[in-house]
């Protein structure tokens, strides 16, 4: 195997870690503040990938679609959190667990009665197309694109966090809850806002996925196991540990794929057990 | 959330309704002799295959429609129930045991997986009913899976591969071939043919990987493929499978260094890729619509097929037209419902109901036919007009004898 | 934690529920293949309730929630289907040994998971029930991976001469309902006893059960052992009915049946499993029927369990449970009154 070889095969396992690494950041902000298992996540990917389709086709612009399909998804996880599961708080985990599925077949069942079991066509914008030179290799322009967008991605969610009183407030809720409320703040609009915003990020996985891998009802019901795998190795909760553990886990998988197929999909769940038995709260939770 | 709730139990009430009248009807009926003939025919409607498993269904549909027209078959009507497999071999078995049970049909017909189609051939086994499987396997016309009242309407992936190896290899650009096959029935019965392929025609094999059926990135793959220089990638995958292993490859540029064959692209994925993917991709097909300039019975089954449905028909469709029916003729001519006798009024038939003639061996019931090889245009000629016919091959000439497959 | 009365107690004041019990099982048992449409369906009810049965003793009873007990009744299912190929299709020897396999695995699985709590146990079984998945997937000269077992010859039960073959769903059925009858009965004095009491004892409060003196990881690895065994029973029913195995058995989904029939039928209640299989199967059989919907039916199931948690959190078992105990209240203070 040549060192070109070995460092496309990298390049390869970082983008396909990339877009678990935006799922995964949904799942543990929703982990993280809600204490939820949102079992919907994979879901609202594939929700978030047919919007996105459907807006390009609507007004041919791809960036466009970048838009609406997470921010029309926030709209829309804020109203499932606001009719269902802000309903279920202190119900135990079962509930909640049972709610996300329940909705999640409603969500998968309902694009099929709604576009039927075969997805629209979603294909790379033009501007995106055809490749580019790495200098070890010639490689695609759209998986470049979403290496960037992941990044700036985590950039935002970071600034939302950090530099936004709305992020304070969600900072604030998900080590002590009830003093937040204590202060003043309106814990039920921050819950809603956080379980907006990581819905929203799952949307917008799946509209960067689309183009790469198709849009079909249910493009999600693999990625959300898998992006459990990331949030759990990462640490559940944590913005850092979901960005290492999405590129880790994409890059060991990608070489796993190289040398040993047979244990592509086994490995992502040895290592799930390892860090559980290990160091539960992950590689950057805290307890 | 209410009316949710009341809405929902009135669909109940219906539901319960609808299940208990045709449950009390059929027990009277039972015994008339009016009573309709019922064709049970799986498909994947949901999962990878999805898109081309709604043509199989038009197609099968469009041959019940005209015999009901006509007056039925036996003075009696044709139903067809449509059920879906999800593309997994068990919720297939489950399915097909409900038709057979529940709904007591007399045929089962139809399936595109593989794998699914060979467990819906177990359950028809046991329950001693006729079933005319649409989809390609290669197991299915030999011992311990055939039975008599097994058969094969769809071509088997030793005599699709066969055709497209021999072309590829002799008139290609190289003899260095990596395959990349989804890992179950279809895939590895497409791999071996090709590795016989392989080694017949002195060509050397660079790679072999395995994939899950229903992958969909397969960025993972592709740089091993391009390190080993093929000149021919084989993908031997099916439905949504080839248009993103295709598309991906392509992406990455793997279509100015080798040829890429692809033993079956079905119309719906050829469709679903379009030319910028296919353009000079090589593939064979049991039918592609354009054939008709050649053969008017093609012509006629276009004409009838997007009439009623609006586009043009699919190989898939095809089959399910052609497979159903040649059953229905068959019961028409015995004047029986019995699998049995339909069965051997089956055997050694010649019939054209869509392309040109072809028949059933009388071994295993494997229905030989014409395979057609295409090459992916450029330039497409209108929407629809995607593929060059680059040749034809006789079925004969790519079907292995009865003894090689273990039949006496 | 709310204060809850466990049904036993109030049963064991009435000595007519000892015959109560088993005859309207028996009943029940009897007339669900003659009701429904077909047998394979009355069958298929029964695999899950006893799947669901299994589940509930970890969940309902214990408050353990599993997301991987598909890993159990898939192991059921390959172990009784590769042993029928391989060396004899005699229930006798099948049924034992997938009870066997799925105690080891059981004993395995749930030594590792027990190790950590709440949403970590939860993800734990998540992760081994995948890991198996993808290991029956691979290995497919074993398993046959995504193309699942063919070939299964049909179970038979030899006892001595006589030799009874399970050829058809009422068959299956027979033996389905006289394993149904055994386990349920059976259930019900393992709840009474103080291995019961005690894993009810943990569900409540873990810490104060152990303060009390009970070795919970010991109780609780009994629990998930005896409950994956009854899992990998049901899987290997399923193996007789069908006469196939698949990955699905293994798949994480069916893991999510077992949990939503329990809830459906009321988690913690002995009936609970039987009522919500017949509910969650009988639903979906009725749903795809109506030509509406057909295959559209898991759409009407997750609006059934959005309503469910919404508005019957305890199931339509437990509900009723629920509604009955404060009838018997009411008129026992009225009585009282009247007195």
């Amino acid at each position: 195997m040549s060192a070109q070889a070995l460092l496309l095969q990298l390049v390869t396992g970082v983008v396909v870690g990339a877009i678990w690494v935006i799922v995964a950041i949904g799942l543990s902000l929703i982990f993280g503040i809600l204490r939820i298992v949102n079992f919907a996540h994979g879901a609202f990917y594939m929700l978030g990938a047919y919007l996105a389709a459907f807006a390009v086709g609507w007004t041919g612009h791809f960036w466009i679609a970048l838009l609406v399909a997470p921010l029309s998804m926030a709209a829309f996880g804020v109203l499932v959190e606001r009719g269902l599961i802000g309903r279920l708080y202190g119900r135990g985990l079962v509930y909640s667990v049972l709610a996300t599925y329940a909705v999640s077949l409603v969500v998968i069942e309902g694009v099929k009665i709604l576009w039927g079991t075969v997805g629209p066509q979603f294909r790379v914008p033009a501007e995106l197309a055809g490749m580019v030179n790495l200098g070890f290799s010639l490689f695609p322009k759209y998986r470049l694109f979403v290496l960037l967008a992941t990044a700036l991605t985590v950039l935002g969610v970071w600034w939302w966090l950090h530099r936004t009183p709305m992020g304070l407030f969600v900072r604030a809720a998900s080590q002590d809850p009830l003093m937040t409320q204590a202060l003043g703040v309106d814990i039920a609009r921050v819950l809603a806002g956080a379980f907006g915003a990581g819905v929203a990020l799952a949307g917008l996985g799946g509209a960067l996925a689309g183009p790469l891998r198709g849009v079909f009802p249910e493009m999600g019901l693999d990625i959300l196991v898998e992006s459990f795998v990331v949030v759990v190795i990462g640490g559940m909760g944590s913005l850092l540990g979901a960005v290492v553990a999405g590129l880790l886990v994409g890059v060991v998988q990608s070489f796993t794929f190289l040398w040993a197929p047979v244990f592509a999909n086994v490995v992502l769940f040895l290592l799930m057990i390892a860090t559980l038995l290990v160091r539960p709260q992950g590689l950057f939770g805290t307890e | 959330m209410r009316i949710t709730r009341r809405e929902f139990l009135r669909g109940v009430v219906a539901g319960g309704a609808a299940l208990a009248v045709p449950e009390a009807l059929r027990s009277i009926v039972h015994a008339a002799p009016r009573e309709p003939i019922r064709i049970g025919f799986p498909a994947p409607l949901t999962g990878a295959f999805a898109d081309e498993a709604n043509y199989m269904v038009q197609g099968a549909t469009l041959a019940v429609e005209e015999f009901n027209r006509a007056g039925g078959v036996l003075g009696r009507q044709v139903e067809l129930l449509v059920r879906d497999d999800r593309l997994s071999p068990d919720e297939g078995a489950r399915r097909a045991l409900e038709l057979i049970e529940r709904e007591r049909v007399h045929f089962l017909a139809g399936v595109l997986s593989a794998a699914v189609q060979l467990a819906v051939n177990e359950v028809a086994k046991r329950h001693r009913r006729i079933f005319v499987s649409t989809s390609q396997s290669d197991k299915i016309v030999m011992p311990p899976d055939f039975s008599p009242w097994t058969f094969h309407e769809a071509l088997t992936p030793w005599m699709t591969s066969t055709a497209l190896a021999r072309y590829v290899l002799r008139e290609g650009r190289g003899k260095r071939v990596y395959i990349l096959y989804a890992d179950y029935a279809y895939g590895q019965e497409h791999t071996a043919a090709w590795r016989r392929v392989i080694g017949e025609v002195g060509a050397s094999l660079v790679g072999v990987d395995p994939h899950p059926l229903g992958t969909t990135d397969y960025s993972a793959y592709l740089p091993k493929i391009m390190a080993a220089r093929p000149d021919v990638l084989v993908l031997n995958n099916f439905g949504r499978d080839i248009v993103n292993s295709a598309k991906q490859a392509v992406e990455l540029g793997l279509k100015q260094r080798a040829q890429i064959a692809v033993p079956i692209i079905p119309t719906a994925a050829a469709l679903e890729a379009g030319p910028e993917v296919l353009g000079d991709v090589v593939c064979a097909s049991s039918y592609w619509w354009e054939v008709q300039e050649r053969i008017p019975k093609a012509k006629e089954f276009n004409t009838k097929f997007s009439r009623r449905f609006n586009r043009v028909p699919s190989d898939y469709a095809a089959y399910a037209y052609s497979g159903v029916r040649e059953l229905l003729e068959a019961v028409q001519r015995t004047g029986t419902t019995d699998s049995d006798r339909v069965a051997k009024a089956m055997e050694g038939r010649r019939y054209a109901h869509y392309k040109d003639t072809q028949y059933w061996r009388a071994c295993d019931h494997q229905s030989v036919q014409t395979i057609f090889l295409l090459r992916g245009r450029e330039r497409p000629r209108g929407p629809y007009g995607l593929f060059d016919i680059i040749a034809t091959v006789e079925g004969e000439r790519v079907i292995p004898s009865c003894e090689a497959l273990g039949h006496r | 934690m709310e204060l809850k009365v466990p049904s036993e107690l109030l049963t064991a004041r009435r000595p007519l529920q000892a015959v109560v019990f088993p005859a309207a099982l028996t009943a029940f048992l009897v007339l669900l293949p003659i009701v429904l449409p077909y047998e394979a369906l009355a069958a298929q009810i029964l695999v899950y309730a006893l799947f669901s049965l299994g589940y509930n003793l970890l969940f309902g009873y214990t408050g353990l929630l599993s997301f991987g007990h598909a890993a159990f009744f898939g192991l059921g299912s390959y172990t009784a289907g590769l042993l029928a190929r391989k060396v004899t299709a005699n229930v006798l020897w099948t049924l034992p040994a997938a009870i066997g396999a799925g105690a080891v695995a059981g004993a395995v699985v749930g030594f590792f998971c027990l190790r950590r709590r709440g949403d970590y146990f939860s993800l734990m079984t998540l992760a081994f029930g995948q890991l198996l998945y993808f290991i029956a997937h691979q290995w497919r000269e074993v398993t046959g991976g995504d193309d699942g077992l063919r070939g299964i010859p049909v179970a038979h039960l030899q006892v001595g001469p006589w030799t009874f073959a399970l050829e058809s769903s009422r068959d299956v059925y027979v033996l389905l309902a006289v394993l149904t009858f055994v386990a349920f009965l059976g259930f019900r004095r393992l709840l009474s006893s103080p291995f019961g009491t005690a894993l009810q004892a943990i569900r409540e409060n873990e810490l104060r059960a152990e303060a009390v003196g009970y070795d919970t990881f010991r109780l609780k690895l009994w629990a998930f052992v005896l409950s994956a065994a009854m899992s990998s029973a049901a899987g290997a029913l399923n193996v007789y009915l069908l006469k196939f195995v698949g990955l699905n058995s293994l798949h994480w989904i069916t893991s999510g049946y077992a949990v939503l029939i329990t809830i459906l039928g009321g988690a913690g209640t002995l009936l609970g499993p039987l009522v919500g299989a017949l509910a969650f199967v009988g639903l979906q059989d009725i749903l795809s029927a109506i030509p509406a919907i057909v295959d559209r039916w898991p759409f009407f199931v997750g609006l059934l369990f959005i309503v469910c948690v919404l508005v019957f959190p305890h199931g339509i078992w437990g509900t009723a449970e629920r509604l009955q105990t404060r009838l018997r209240w009411r008129v026992s203070a009225a009585g009282e009154m009247g007195g």
